[in-house]
């Protein structure tokens, strides 16, 4: 089911003074989509997540679930499942009890709970662990158990707040994997909230960057990656990020800046080229170089193959073209 | 001899004079004859003989066992219940802790002045609105002294809350959005959490209140109406120092000892046993 925000608005007060943590948000996520809020921390997103939940209240604006306005619902209500930063497992639980808590709770029949316990841990693969305390369980199988414990109760949408931030690389890009996989077989509507933005670009359908409690742009990957709205978005997403400097650091004569992503910049022979810098830092990475360039004062990176790239404190030629070039207003909003 | 441990030291001496000797001397007395006259006379096992036969012994320790049977659960009930209501800060849940707390820090001997006035049977507020006289009744007797002591219960509040205080806060969010009720959370997350806590409580309080009913009995209720409350510490005050015993009072000192260690070392036991230690 759909989930939408319309024109949501909260702010915490405390007597030190209010903080806006969300301001005017429209947001939604279609049917069976998987949407992905990615910012900074403190932007907001968390709080977004649990407006959604119902575990905050806004004080203004509309949460709508399949439709239906919930913004008055309780969380027991709104019949979504929430997987949370620390998994939130009941520690003094074994992982059955904690996969059928919700069920338990709500006073479903024994057989239909056993049949639904059968199930998710096939899904899930923990038919091993069930007997287990989370205590007892590795990183990778608590995260599973968090996951079954959302999928048993077939939820109308799935909120997940940084499930993977607890794992290490290697797992957590596994579970990226497993959750993608996941989320595209039960086809539930997913919330993913994360600061990463890779995991954001590889899992979501449509990924809305926030920042300071606004939303910068809510686009699929490509779209933000090919025409960011604005330079925080254009720094934010892509590794190494995109380079964004005043126009005239690249030699065009008009306010504003001008962004280019560190893949479309080339490295040739001083002289030839549209500008020339000075290299001052080579990071390789592998099969390709970041390469540091002074230009004009401004410090541009490029990413280039291993092979082509510079010696550092050599001089360099800076090859780009038009077509590649992002322009933004002196407030950094995108030119099109 | 490093620095910290020459810190223990003044600790050590005073457990030696206060307690260690003292506890020996109550042991080596436990068999003797001793008015507090003369020198004691060595009378072997016959104390710990008069005390199988003893029916104001037995009778004490009944009513002890009666008093902890009703004042353990009282006091932690009340303690737990106190904490979790006030757990969550909010506009005057300061005050009312410091008022929950308040009972524990007046002087026992205070307390049982102010109760002893509550259960006036003339004009005592109590006695008028149950219209019951506490201190004639027997049963009401052994209602009212258990009562007294389940307003004392400061430091297991404080030790409920600290309890409460770390169940972390997601477990709940995640518990409310999956349907659970405050009384579904309360059995099956809150309860079962603190259990380890709460049974070093009880563990800890039954100890305790095979102790604390000495003042309240003494200037309360005397022990009566009909020794009803007559509890063991009261028995061995009275053995010692108002039939000056000093030897049997020994005797049955050392009973209460061994009784309340027989007592913890089962409910340690059995707190293993049901793994909540």
């Amino acid at each position: 089911m759909s989930v939408a925000l319309e024109d949501v608005h909260k702010e915490y007060r405390a007597h030190t003074g209010s903080v806006i943590a969300l301001e005017r948000i429209d947001l939604a996520a279609a049917d069976g989509e998987l949407l992905v809020v990615v910012g900074p921390s403190g932007s907001g997103k968390t709080t977004l997540l649990r407006c959604i939940a119902g575990l905050e209240q806004p004080d203004r604006g509309r949460v709508s679930i399949g439709g239906t306005d919930v913004t008055d619902d309780p969380p027991a209500a709104r019949d979504v499942a929430m997987v949370f930063q620390e998994h939130a497992l009941y520690p003094h639980l074994s992982v059955e009890d904690n996969i059928t808590f919700g069920l338990r709770a709500r006073k479903e029949p024994e057989p239909s709970i056993a049949q639904k316990l059968v199930n998710v841990s096939e899904l899930m693969g923990i038919e091993k662990a069930l007997s287990r305390k989370p205590a007892e369980l590795s990183g990778g199988e608590r995260q599973r158990v968090a996951l079954a414990r959302a999928i048993v109760r077939e939820p109308k949408a799935f909120l997940m707040d940084e499930p993977l931030s607890d794992l290490d690389a290697e797992l957590r890009a596994y579970m990226r994997a497993e959750i993608h996989a996941l989320q595209r077989r039960l086809a539930t509507t997913t919330v993913y909230v994360t600061h990463d933005q890779i995991e954001a670009m590889t899992l979501g359908d449509k990924v809305a960057v926030v920042r300071d409690g606004r939303i910068e742009q809510a686009a699929a990957p490509a779209d933000l990656y090919d025409r960011p709205a604005n330079t925080f978005v254009a720094r934010f997403i892509g590794s190494p990020p995109m380079n964004v400097v005043p126009a005239a650091a690249l030699g065009i004569s008009r306010e504003g800046f001008l962004g280019i992503r560190p893949e479309r910049i080339r490295l040739g022979p001083a002289g030839s080229a549209r500008e020339s810098g000075r290299v001052t830092r080579v990071e390789m990475i592998g099969h390709e170089s970041i390469v540091h360039v002074i230009v004009n004062d401004e410090v541009l990176l490029a990413r280039v193959p291993r092979e082509n790239a510079p010696a550092a404190h050599s001089d360099t030629g800076i090859d780009f073209l038009d077509d590649d070039l992002h322009h933004f207003e002196a407030d950094g909003k995108a030119i099109r | 001899m490093n620095a910290e441990s020459r810190l223990a030291w003044p600790y050590l001496v005073g457990l030696m004079l206060l307690v260690f000797i003292p506890s020996v001397a109550a042991i080596a007395l436990a068999f003797t004859d001793f008015t507090g006259i003369g020198s004691p006379t060595f009378s072997g096992f016959d104390n710990f003989k008069r005390l199988a036969g003893d029916g104001a012994f037995w009778r004490s320790l009944g009513n002890s066992g009666i008093y902890v049977a009703i004042a353990v659960p009282l006091r932690l009930v009340a303690a737990v219940a106190i904490a979790l209501v006030l757990h969550r800060r909010s506009v005057g849940v300061g005050t009312a802790r410091a008022v929950a707390f308040a009972p524990s820090v007046v002087p026992d001997a205070a307390w049982a002045l102010l109760w002893l006035w509550l259960l006036n049977p003339l004009y005592g507020p109590l006695a008028i609105a149950f219209g019951v006289d506490f201190l004639t009744e027997p049963w009401a007797a052994r209602l009212a002294i258990p009562l007294m002591g389940a307003f004392q219960i400061g430091e297991a509040f404080v030790i409920a809350l600290a309890a409460r205080s770390t169940i972390p806060r997601p477990l709940y969010e995640a518990a409310a959005i999956e349907g659970a009720s405050p009384w579904f959370q309360l059995r099956r997350i809150t309860l079962p959490m603190m259990a380890p806590v709460l049974a070093i409580l009880v563990l800890r309080d039954i100890v305790v209140a095979v102790q604390v009913n000495f003042v309240p009995a003494l200037i309360v209720t005397e022990g009566g109406p009909r020794y009803a409350t007559t509890y063991l510490p009261l028995y061995i005050y009275r053995t010692a120092f108002r039939y000056f015993r000093f030897g049997y009072a020994s005797t049955l000192s050392i009973a209460l000892f061994v009784i309340t260690g027989v007592v913890v070392v089962i409910q340690y036991r059995l707190a293993r046993r049901w793994r909540l230690l």
